[in-house]
Parts: structure tokens; C-alpha cells; sequence
């Protein structure tokens, strides 16, 4: 017997049956009582077959209803599975949601150091902005400086070429002078050589004028002593003469030589004393040429004395002529060092020119790359802004998604005892 | 208003499960609770907000309780914080 199931009927069930059967036939006699007697024998035929109909359909609530009870049953069973499953998955979705409060919380606090950080960034590119301006306007300046040091080099350069020029033209005249100074100092060497060799004759000519002034002084001594040989010699004349006179004729021969030697004594006397006086002349030329023989002597040694201070001037200039040419070499050598560099310096400067137009140009474009950045940082600062705002309502969202887990694990806590129960 | 300066001794500090029982824990207070570290203050009620603040051991931290049962809520929110372990 396929499709056949056994029925398995409650004793309420059959109670309510039994009732119900009881109940069918009081009520049947009531019907009797009321229906046209021409219809009982159709009841008679009908009602008999209300019982059978009534127990088959309530056999057929008791499979329905036991069948309804497994489904329940199997429901209840798949629900608390359910259940069980969105309570894990709740609580997992309450681990995540810690998970999203951390990164939240650590987004968030990012997103709050991001609007520090930018605003820091917006007062650096401020401060970049300002540099960059006053860089401008130094690099302006230093530019302008630069040119200007420039032109004042091109001029140095010019006055250092003249001045390099005079100094050649100083070198070579000094180093003429010094030659003609060498020369000069040669005729000086001549001179005092000259000069000492003119003083030791002086000196020899006072030497002997001296012994000239000796010799006569000497020789009016000898002259003094012929006088009085000469006196001797007359008072011997006049004395041989008288002695001739008392010889007679006898001494008249005598007395002849006597005047002659009277008158020799007499001409010697003459001559002595021409002598004495052409002497004494002599002596006082002699005097006084020993006179102007040594203030000639005098004004030698004055004159040596001018001479070597000559010398020694002469020698002193000549050393400084030297040392004033070695300085000026040295100048020129300066100069031209000063030239080569100033060229150089003047070429750097060129350089440093065209740098700094070039720093200009950079600094120009930096600003405007300043400028953006500031305008970005600001573009930045409101979408900041707004993603903070996002943030709290993400934190409030997130707060009321984790209440309203919360709740929902505790229904489900209390949905899954009440199933239990 | 009723406040306390307390320093919160577990290793973990007030992060994650242990942030959550403390929020849970305000909650249940009809007061306004504010916790204050360093110059930064937070809504105690927020687990978000409290996990911002970043509060750590040995940090001490000021509880501020502001309504009708302010008392009660820093007397139990102060022990309750102290006697965190993990």
C-alpha cells in the first residue's frame, strides 16, 4: 500500500471527534425538525455520510497538522541555526567593527595631523613666498650691484693699465736716474781720490813752505851773522886804514886793500841788508802763504767733510734708487697681478651676472610654483576639511552601527533563549 | 561637575577591548563623561573619540563627570579603569 501513512491522532483530536459526532447527531434531530419532510429522505442519504466525511477531514487535519509541525520543527531548527550563524557573524562584524574603530581612530587622528601638517605647509609656502620676494628684490639688487661693480672693474682695469704704464715709465726713469747717479757717483769716487790725492800734496806744500820759512829764517840769521861779519870786516878796514895811515907809505898798498875791503865790507853790508829786507819780505810771503796754506787746509777738510757727506748722500740715493726700483718692480709685478685678477674678477662678474639674472628667472618661477603650492595646500586644507567632516559622521555612523550591534546581539541572545525555552 | 586625575595601569592601555568595556561601562550613566589626556579631551561615551585620545599605560589621564549621577559614575568608572588587567 504505496502513499498510505499511518495517521497519528491526538486524543484532543479524537475527543473533539467523538464530540463532534454527538454533537452531529442532537443536531440532526434539530435539522429533522425544521427541514421540509420532502427533503429527509435526501438528508437520510446525505447525513450519514457527514460523519465519514468529518472524520476523514479531521484525519486529514492530523496529517496536516503533524505535518505542519515537522516543518515547523525543521524550522525551528534551520532558525536557531540562523540564529546561530547571524549571531557569529555579529559577533565577527563586532571584532571588524573594533577593527574599523581603530582604523578610524587612526585615519582620523591622521586626517588631524594631515590639517596640522598642511597648515604648517600653507605658513611654510607663506614664508617660502616672502623669502622668494625678498630674494627677488636682493637678487635684483645684487644684479644690479653686480653690473655696476662691473663697469666700476672695466674702469679699474683702465686706471690700473695707466698706472701699470706709469709705473714702466717711473722703472725706467729711475733706472736712468740710477745709472746717471752711478755715474756721478764714479766722478765722486774721482774727486775724493782727486781730492785726498790734492790735500796730501797741500798738506806737503804746507810742509814745505814751513821748512821754506825755517831755511829763511836761517838764512836772515846767516844774513845777521854776515852783517856782522860785515861790521867786523869795515872796523877791520878802518882799523887796517889807520894802521895803514901809521904806516906811511909803507901801509899805502895796505891801506888800498883796507878801503877796498872797507868798501867789500860796506857793498856786503848793502847787500846783507838788501838781503835781510828782500828776506824779511820773503818770510812774511812765506807767512802768509802758510796763512792762506792752511785755510786753504781748512777749507780742504770742510770740503772733504761735504764731500764725503756727497759720498755718503750719493750712496744712500743710490741704495734707494735701488730700493725704489725694487718696489716698484714689486708695484708693477702687483699691478699686474691686480690686472690679471681684476680681469678675472671682471669675468666672474659677468658670470655671476647672468647667474644671478638666471637665479631671478628661477626665483620668478618658484614663486609661481610657490603660488600653486599655496593654492593647492589651500585646495587641499578644505577637501581636509571635508573629509574630517566625512570622518565624524563615519565616527557617528560607525557608533551607531556598533549601538545597533549591540542591541541586535542582545535580541538575538534573548530571540535565541526564547527559542531554546 | 566631579573630576579625578587617575593613571591607567594596564599594559594595553584604554585601546580596543578594553576602550569598548569602558565606553560600554559610561554608558551606562545618565552623566556626560569626558576623559582628558594631556590638552586633548574626548567623549567617554565614544569608543572612537576615547581610541583617538591613544591613551597608554602609565598615562594619567582626568575623568570629568557632569549630571545627576556624576558621583556614582567617576567612583565606578575610576575603579573600573583601575582594575583593568588586560
Amino acid at each position: 500500500m504505496t502513499g498510505f501513512r499511518k495517521i497519528h491522532v491526538s486524543r484532543r483530536d479524537l475527543l473533539f471527534l467523538v464530540a463532534g459526532y454527538l454533537f452531529f447527531f442532537i443536531s440532526l434531530e434539530l435539522i429533522y425538525s425544521v427541514v421540509d419532510p420532502e427533503l429527509r429522505p435526501l438528508l437520510t442519504l446525505i447525513i450519514p455520510l457527514l460523519p465519514v466525511l468529518l472524520i476523514f477531514r479531521f484525519m486529514l487535519r492530523a496529517r496536516c497538522r503533524e505535518a505542519a509541525v515537522r516543518e515547523v520543527e525543521a524550522k525551528q531548527t534551520r532558525l536557531q541555526k540562523d540564529l546561530l550563524r547571524t549571531q557569529d557573524t555579529f559577533s565577527r562584524m563586532s571584532s571588524i567593527q573594533v577593527e574599523l574603530f581603530e582604523a578610524i581612530a587612526v585615519a582620523s587622528n591622521n586626517v588631524d595631523s594631515i590639517a596640522r601638517s598642511l597648515d604648517e605647509t600653507t605658513s611654510l609656502v607663506a614664508g617660502v613666498d616672502k623669502t622668494v620676494d625678498k630674494s627677488t628684490g636682493t637678487g635684483k639688487q645684487l644684479v644690479e650691484n653686480v653690473q655696476h661693480a662691473a663697469l666700476k672693474l672695466d674702469r679699474q682695469s683702465e686706471a690700473v693699465t695707466q698706472s701699470s704704464g706709469q709705473v714702466q715709465k717711473m722703472i725706467a726713469a729711475i733706472e736712468e736716474l740710477r745709472e746717471e747717479k752711478a755715474r756721478n757717483h764714479e766722478v765722486v769716487e774721482d774727486l775724493v781720490q782727486t781730492f785726498k790725492s790734492g790735500q796730501e800734496n797741500l798738506k806737503e806744500t804746507v810742509s814745505s813752505i814751513q821748512k821754506v820759512a825755517a831755511l829763511s829764517q836761517n838764512i836772515l840769521e846767516i844774513n845777521t851773522i854776515i852783517s856782522g861779519i860785515a861790521s867786523q870786516t869795515n872796523m877791520l878796514a878802518m882799523n887796517a886804514a889807520i894802521e895803514a895811515a901809521h904806516a906811511g907809505d909803507m901801509g899805502r898798498g895796505f891801506s888800498v886793500v883796507a878801503a877796498e875791503i872797507r868798501k867789500l865790507a860796506g857793498t856786503t853790508a848793502l847787500h846783507v841788508k838788501n838781503s835781510q829786507e828782500t828776506l824779511q819780505t820773503i818770510s812774511q810771503e812765506i807767512d802768509r802763504s802758510r796763512s792762506i796754506a792752511e785755510r786753504t787746509e781748512e777749507s780742504f777738510s770742510r770740503m772733504h767733510t761735504h764731500i764725503e757727506d756727497n759720498q755718503h748722500s750719493s750712496s744712500s740715493i743710490m741704495q734707494h734708487l735701488q730700493d725704489h726700483h725694487q718696489v716698484n718692480q714689486t708695484i708693477l709685478a702687483a699691478l699686474e697681478e691686480t690686472l690679471d685678477l681684476t680681469r678675472e674678477i671682471n669675468t666672474l662678474a659677468g658670470e655671476l651676472s647672468s647667474q644671478g639674472e638666471q637665479m631671478i628667472e628661477d626665483l620668478r618661477e618658484l614663486g609661481i610654483s610657490s603660488q600653486r603650492s599655496r593654492e593647492n595646500a589651500r585646495g587641499m586644507i578644505q577637501m581636509n576639511k571635508q573629509v574630517q567632516v566625512s570622518m565624524d559622521q563615519v565616527e557617528e555612523r560607525s557608533e551607531q552601527t556598533n549601538e545597533l550591534n549591540d542591541q541586535a546581539m542582545k535580541l538575538l541572545d534573548d530571540l535565541l533563549g526564547s527559542i531554546q525555552v | 561637575m566631579v573630576s579625578e586625575r587617575i593613571t591607567v595601569v594596564n599594559p594595553s592601555g584604554l585601546h580596543t577591548r578594553p576602550a569598548k568595556m569602558v565606553v560600554a561601562e559610561a554608558k551606562l550613566f545618565e552623566s556626560r563623561i569626558t576623559v582628558r589626556l594631556k590638552n586633548k579631551e574626548a567623549d567617554l561615551k565614544s569608543l572612537i573619540k576615547l581610541m583617538k585620545l591613544g591613551v597608554c599605560q602609565n598615562h594619567e589621564i582626568e575623568l570629568c563627570c557632569t549630571g545627576p549621577d556624576e558621583s556614582r559614575a567617576l567612583e565606578h568608572l575610576k575603579t573600573f579603569i583601575l582594575d583593568l588587567e588586560e
